[in-house]
């Protein structure tokens, strides 16, 4: 395939933040989805008890840690991949 | 005054290439969300939420599960590819719709 020219790639650089957002909003919802059911089950009451939002908490934060050390790993495959330095 | 005033005169937009660079990103997209899925399910406890910070298992464990992701995600595409893994052969039914267009 031919390189982008910079009008194409400024185009193409348009449509990628586009995606960005959307994947970033997708993420979010995952985050919450995931550290919500995982920290609260208990339904007496209509507030989060601080256990349950200690949990959330720290959830979330191990869920954004995950994300990036997968970023970082999945870069870092991607560019021994094209340096055909990998089996 | 020529009508070409932009940042990059005289460069056309080929929308054939946008769209080929759209898929292929699509397609890391999809890988890059696929792995962080499937080693978030398999690396990260879904109990016990006492850490905030990542465990030393639980980073050894992201490491390993990318890696061998992306190879089996690899090892898949060659199979595939050899086999001649694609829509014309396993998505037959689509031809019953491709017909009726015409």
């Amino acid at each position: 395939m031919d390189a982008l020219n910079a009008k194409e790639q400024q185009d193409f650089q348009k449509l990628v933040e586009q995606k960005q957002m959307k994947d970033f909003m997708r993420l979010y919802s995952n985050l919450v989805e995931r550290c919500f059911n995982d920290c609260v089950n208990d339904f007496t009451s209509s507030k989060l008890t601080n256990k349950e939002q200690t949990c959330i908490l720290k959830c979330s934060e191990k869920f954004l840690k995950h994300s990036e050390r997968v970023g970082q790993r999945f870069q870092e495959q991607n560019a021994a991949m094209s340096q055909g330095l990998n089996r | 005054m020529s009508m070409f005033m932009g940042a990059f005169p005289g460069q056309e937009v080929d929308p054939e290439k946008i769209k080929i660079a759209e898929v292929q990103f699509d397609a890391m997209n999809a890988t890059f969300n696929n792995i962080l899925k499937s080693c978030l399910e398999k690396c990260i406890a879904h109990d016990g939420y006492g850490e905030a910070d990542l465990a030393k298992g639980e980073m050894c464990c992201i490491d390993r599960c990318v890696a061998k992701m992306h190879y089996s995600n690899r090892l898949i595409g060659g199979y595939a590819q050899a086999k001649g893994f694609g829509p014309e052969t396993y998505l037959r039914h689509y031809e019953n719709f491709k017909k009726e267009e015409k």
